[in-house]
């Protein structure tokens, strides 16, 4: 073990140094062999306990993909998806949907209030097919990024009027509804939801239905149709005269049509442009 | 003087197949280059073969577990080897210490004396050695850490201040230190030995 270091020496830890390098460690012959043997089922058994892990990681998240599919799926889980969505990441979000006020003048029913995405707080995950979006991508796509717009608000607002019910029509019973409808690419409503209802289940429900009829221009991003939810309210007024609709479609009275409240929808319908 | 891995890994790859080694390959090569720097450098650490054994053991097994962790822009394989072992041996030695038995007898040093030797001779030297292994375990750490990287694992001086990133002149006038103070405590045992204290 001698070498140029070795030069470097003061005389008296020579014999130090040389006691000590005279030292020859020897390795048992089979050492090397049962080491490597044992490191080898080490390994081996590592790489099982990672794709273990590997699995069940895959499995937990296939699992929860899953039930949030499930969930979707079925309106009535849906709905408490969303709900629990708006208790855990959006508890203040129910302050924002109060009720549009009901103005003096009768009117057919009307839509108000019409909130894009970008004010709606309390705004449910997108459907899974879509990935999700953290705040960050929010802020590079918010400049660029155009929400949905209903295609027609006359013909929208025959829609709804379509699916007052004349039964409430003729009792006098209107109220607003809001609702959260998830625009598709295509602008078709895929989904929708009742926020705010008004009270009267009949009227959420007519709400829905109409809804559901309605066109949009889609959100855009960057330009790109893209599906996004919106949030608007619904009002329905009853007419001043029970069995007479009258769209707020026509700018005056004049143009209103008188139609029996059981032949609202039908006549609705045939308006021309439809 | 540090090979292309690569290229070794190439050629120890055809090796391998004659012999298939779940290990990592670059792993598998560094077992093979660099077990015995790690095997030498522990045993002179710790009082026995079989100590070293399972210490050196124990050294590969973190290495293995912890390969994802190597980052080769900070160490050579060969000094995060010797880093993992240096504080397996302090783990050890702290385990003994815990068990109130660090100061072990190194009474077992036949692995360290070659066998070339007559029988004679050897006796002496394993007599010899012995009492230097001793005494290098009331050294410092850092003065068992030199002395053993140098004499155990039998790198120079330029090797060891590659791996501790250090100057060589720095290396050198550590191993002097270390020497010196190896010597003194040697000869405190001697001493000791020959002329016991007057009770």
């Amino acid at each position: 073990m001698k070498n140029a270091d070795d030069n470097e020496l003061p005389r008296d830890l020579e014999g130090v140094h040389r006691e000590l390098s005279g030292i020859r460690i020897e390795e048992r012959p089979s050492f090397a062999p049962e080491l490597e043997s044992e490191l080898e089922s080490a390994a081996v058994s590592l790489i099982s306990v990672r794709r273990r892990q590997g699995r069940v990681r895959r499995t937990v998240l296939a699992a929860g993909a899953a039930g949030v599919l499930a969930m979707a799926a079925v309106p009535g889980a849906r709905a408490a998806l969303v709900r629990v969505w708006d208790m855990v990441l959006a508890p203040a979000s129910t302050q924002v949907a109060t009720p549009a006020p009901v103005e003096a003048a009768p009117a057919a029913p009307v839509i108000t209030q019409f909130v894009p995405l970008e004010e709606a707080e309390d705004v449910p995950p997108e459907p899974a097919t879509s990935p999700a979006w953290t705040d960050r991508d929010l802020d590079e796509i918010r400049p660029t990024f155009a929400y949905p717009k209903l295609r027609d608000i006359e013909e929208s607002e025959r829609i709804i009027a379509m699916f007052y019910p004349t039964r409430l029509q003729q009792r006098g019973i209107g109220g607003s509804v809001q609702v959260m409808l998830w625009v598709d690419e295509n602008g078709v409503v895929r989904d929708r939801q009742v926020l705010e209802p008004s009270g009267d289940r009949t009227l959420d429900r007519a709400a829905l239905n109409a809804s559901g009829r309605l066109r949009f221009e889609p959100a855009r991003r960057q330009g790109v149709p893209v599906g996004s939810w919106v949030k608007f309210n619904i009002q329905f007024e009853p007419p001043n005269q029970p069995g007479i609709v009258r769209p707020s479609i026509y700018e005056d009275e004049s143009d209103a049509v008188e139609v029996p409240a059981d032949r609202a929808a039908d006549t609705a319908g045939a308006q021309p442009g439809n | 003087m540090e090979e292309n891995v690569t290229d070794r890994t190439q050629r120890e790859g055809r090796k391998s197949t004659a012999r298939p080694s779940s290990l990592p390959p670059d792993f598998s090569l560094w077992y093979r280059d660099h077990r015995s720097v790690v095997y030498r450098y522990v045993r002179f650490r710790v009082a026995s073969r079989e100590a070293a054994e399972d210490v050196t053991a124990d050294v590969f097994m973190k290495a293995l577990r912890s390969l994802s962790r190597y980052d080769p822009g900070r160490a050579s394989p060969k000094t995060w080897l010797l880093r993992i072992a240096r504080n397996a041996v302090t783990d050890h030695l702290r385990a003994l210490r815990r068990r109130g038995s660090l100061h072990v007898s190194l009474d077992r040093v036949p692995d360290l004396v070659s066998r070339d030797e007559s029988p004679e001779v050897r006796v002496v030297r394993e007599e010899r050695i012995q009492r230097l292994l001793n005494a290098s375990r009331r050294l410092r750490q850092t003065d068992q850490d030199i002395l053993s990287l140098r004499y155990g694992s039998g790198l120079s001086n330029r090797e060891i201040a590659r791996d501790m990133g250090i100057s060589q002149n720095a290396v050198a006038v550590r191993l002097h230190r270390a020497l010196r103070r190896l010597k003194s405590a040697a000869e405190e045992d001697t001493n000791d030995r020959v002329s016991p204290p007057v009770l």
